[in-house]
């Protein structure tokens, strides 16, 4: 017909053209391999950053447990001569908090799968028509590599999300470190305190008015020592009151905001 | 305007559903092409032979500008001429092939079926009628018309190595040229008949949506033909003219442009929306891409109607122009574009004045009196849309931009965050450490600076030591000590 009169001379820039629209498919599936690599990858950041938070919060309840079970038994039997010692439990409640906070951290946001959409068959004649067979074949790669792209934009947000969510378990676990190196040194000066208590009261006897300044000063330390590890052993890793777990809670949010847009583009 | 019912008409919509209904017509042709359907459903001997007579008229020969041979009428006597058989009665020579005249169809039923078929608003009746009409017939020498084979007209144009001469390449395209216009807007009027009959049969009166620029006497002409008192193709051969006409003046006459601003209400009609969903929308509204960058600049408000048809016109030409030229080899475009700006052929008028004239005629008429206006405005917004990915590229960029910058400012002030806080516990605890052991020496013991390392200590987490002093302590110690671990 017609426009068949035409089509000689467009033979070569169609050639040219179908060759590209087979190059950006090519680059498209690259992409789209790449995004999921790095979303992958995202997942097990988070993953491993987990493990090792878990195995540090593991170690604060170790060295917990051990005071628990040896030291403070010891102070009650030693110091407990002098003055009548109650001993209340609170294990099982610490751990939970524990176990919860870390758990909300696991979970990255499900990115979603941005998919080329396809031309309805209108946009496919008006593309053949106003742009020709060649172009809208290049148009469809276009398509498939702007939706491989953006593929790879959502992936490159999560995975900043991710390294967020891995800093604040660096932070979790250097908390977790911390109190485990304090508990350790307290635990030092509790034991040699309590070896101190015994010496005084089997020198000086069960009536705590007659001992000295000295001697008094050194029951008192004790005492404080003990009750200072109770308060230190109750204190959780993951401070939910505190700055730490404000600046935390707000970065994840805004990650989780983005993420949720991104979705909602992507989706349009 | 003369007519003032007509004007307030035009001014509304017009109602293509008032044409004539075609009863219990049988739509859609017959999808298998072969011998038999061919020979029973769309050739036409009849046509051809009539044709061949019409050529002829009362003489036994006629010189075939394509070929430059003297042709026979009958093959019979081309082959006693050209002495086929010799004395014994075996053939000798196929001379006589050379000037023996065959009907031809230019554009041939197999191509054309191959592309009819899927149009949905046509039937084999149809098809046959167009096919055979006499645009598309042209006398050919028996030899040629047998070496052509499956080649195009175009692809023997361009052949260099052909026996045709330049003149009869130029006829052959000029023919070509005539013809496939005359099918397309055939088919489309065609089309267009059997749809508005499907809407009579169910549907209210059909609106459409034009801002394609009508003269007034192409107003009144469709009115006409909507109210059956002209044929549709009656009506778009007039109007067709008329525009014509004004183009090849130069536009000096001021035209009245009338637009008519009904609209298509498409979403209710099944018909249009199969038409525009339909594997054959390409080709109802094939014609119209002829034109279809000076409707978008007119719909887009960038050229008045006057200056649509006068485009349409200018444009028809050269592209008529631009096919002949360029079908026929780079060597002698050179020619052709003399011959196309000023030469006369004999008997003919120039070709830009007559082939344009008819082609250009043809298409306004069909563009006009057509659902393609209300295809032509559809596709042109569907086509702005079609790029519409790279605006959601672009803002998935930005956002992307937006989200890792903010994410790492807020990790890095985390962090920052996280390091003061930790440089604090640390010195704190060493400090007070430090202290604690020092006091707590024997040789230099002090029970404060032990107590008050205590409670710095302890003032990370927000508490106290238990006794600040020696009177506190004693003065508990008949209570039982409460610990909780």
């Amino acid at each position: 017909m017609i426009i068949e009169g035409l089509a000689i001379g467009a033979l070569i820039n169609t050639v040219y053209n179908l060759n590209k629209a087979v190059e950006m498919d090519e680059r498209a599936l690259k992409k789209y391999a790449k995004a999921f690599e790095q979303h992958e990858e995202a997942e097990l950041l988070v993953k491993r950053k987990a493990e090792y938070t878990d195995k540090r919060l593991s170690n604060v309840a170790k060295k917990k447990r051990a005071i628990i079970q040896n030291t403070v038994p010891r102070f009650t039997k030693v110091y407990g001569q002098i003055q009548k010692v109650n001993v209340q439990n609170k294990a099982e409640k610490r751990e939970i908090i524990l176990k919860n906070s870390t758990e909300r951290l696991s979970v990255l946001n499900a990115i979603s799968i941005s998919v080329k959409k396809e031309f309805t068959d209108k946009e496919f004649v008006c593309g053949l028509i106003t742009k020709g067979f060649a172009r809208t074949m290049v148009m469809d790669s276009e398509k498939y590599l702007s939706a491989a792209n953006n593929q790879m934009r959502a992936s490159n947000v999560v995975y900043s999300q991710a390294q967020s969510i891995g800093e604040i378990y660096d932070a979790i676990a250097g908390r977790a470190d911390r109190i485990a190196k304090l508990l350790m040194a307290m635990n030092a000066l509790f034991v040699k305190s309590i070896t101190e208590t015994e010496r005084v009261i089997t020198t000086n006897g069960l009536d705590v008015r007659r001992y000295s300044e000295y001697d008094k000063g050194i029951l008192m330390t004790c005492v404080n020592i003990a009750v200072a590890m109770s308060d230190i052993i109750d204190v959780p890793v993951v401070d939910e009151d505190g700055v730490l777990c404000d600046s935390a809670l707000k970065m994840i949010e805004t990650g989780e905001q983005y993420i949720k847009q991104m979705n909602s583009l992507i989706e349009s | 305007m003369s007519n003032k019912k007509d004007s307030d008409i035009s001014d509304s919509f017009v109602p293509i559903s008032i044409l004539k209904p075609v009863a219990n017509k049988k739509l859609g042709i017959t999808q298998e092409y072969n011998k038999e359907n061919r020979d029973k459903l769309w050739d036409s001997q009849k046509g051809k032979t009539e044709y061949k007579e019409k050529i002829f008229e009362n003489r036994q020969t006629y010189h075939d500008p394509i070929s430059g041979e003297v042709l026979h009428k009958s093959q019979k006597a081309a082959q006693n001429k050209y002495h086929m058989k010799n004395k014994q009665g075996e053939n000798v020579s196929s001379t006589w092939a050379n000037h023996s005249a065959e009907t031809d169809h230019i554009n041939a039923l197999k191509d054309v079926h191959n592309i009819a078929k899927h149009n949905p608003f046509l039937t084999d009746a149809d098809f046959k009628e167009v096919m055979n009409s006499e645009e598309n017939y042209r006398i050919l020498p028996k030899s040629l018309n047998t070496a052509k084979g499956d080649k195009s007209d175009w692809q023997l144009i361009a052949d260099k190595d052909s026996d045709i001469s330049l003149e009869g390449k130029l006829y052959m395209a000029k023919e070509k040229v005539i013809a496939d216009v005359t099918l397309q807007s055939k088919f489309a009027t065609k089309t267009a008949q059997n749809i508005g009959n499907e809407f009579v049969s169910g549907a209210t009166d059909t609106l459409v949506n034009s801002v394609i620029p009508l003269t007034a006497e192409a107003v009144r002409k469709m009115i006409h033909a909507a109210q059956g008192k002209q044929s549709l193709e009656e009506a778009a051969s007039d109007i067709g003219k008329a525009a014509v006409n004004v183009a090849v003046a130069g536009g000096v006459n001021k035209l009245l442009v009338d637009v008519i601003s009904a609209q298509t209400n498409s979403n209710q009609s099944k018909i249009l929306n199969n038409i525009v969903n339909s594997g054959e929308f390409s080709k109802i509204i094939a014609v119209a891409t002829i034109v279809q960058e000076s409707a978008a600049k007119y719909i887009n408000g960038e050229i008045t109607g006057e200056e649509f048809v006068e485009e349409v016109g200018e444009k028809g030409i050269s592209m008529v122009a631009g096919m002949i030229g360029g079908q026929v080899g780079q060597e002698i475009g050179g020619i052709i574009g003399a011959i196309i700006g000023s030469a006369v052929l004999p008997g003919a008028g120039t070709v830009s004045g007559y082939v344009a004239g008819e082609a250009i005629g043809r298409v306004l008429g069909t563009i006009i009196t057509t659902v393609a206006c209300s295809a032509i405005v559809s596709f042109f917004h569907t086509s702005k849309h079609l790029e519409d990915y790279k605006l959601k590229d672009y803002q998935i960029r930005k956002l992307e931009s937006e989200a890792l910058k903010e994410i790492e400012k807020q990790r890095n002030e985390f962090h920052h965050i996280v390091e003061h806080q930790y440089k604090i516990w640390d010195d704190t605890i060493m400090n007070n450490f430090n202290q604690i052991i020092t006091c707590a020496c024997k040789e230099t013991f002090n029970l404060q600076g032990v107590t008050s390392g205590l409670a710095n200590i302890l003032s990370l987490f927000g508490k106290d030591v238990a006794f600040k002093n020696l009177t506190e302590y004693e003065s508990q110690l008949d209570m039982p000590l409460t610990l909780s671990f």
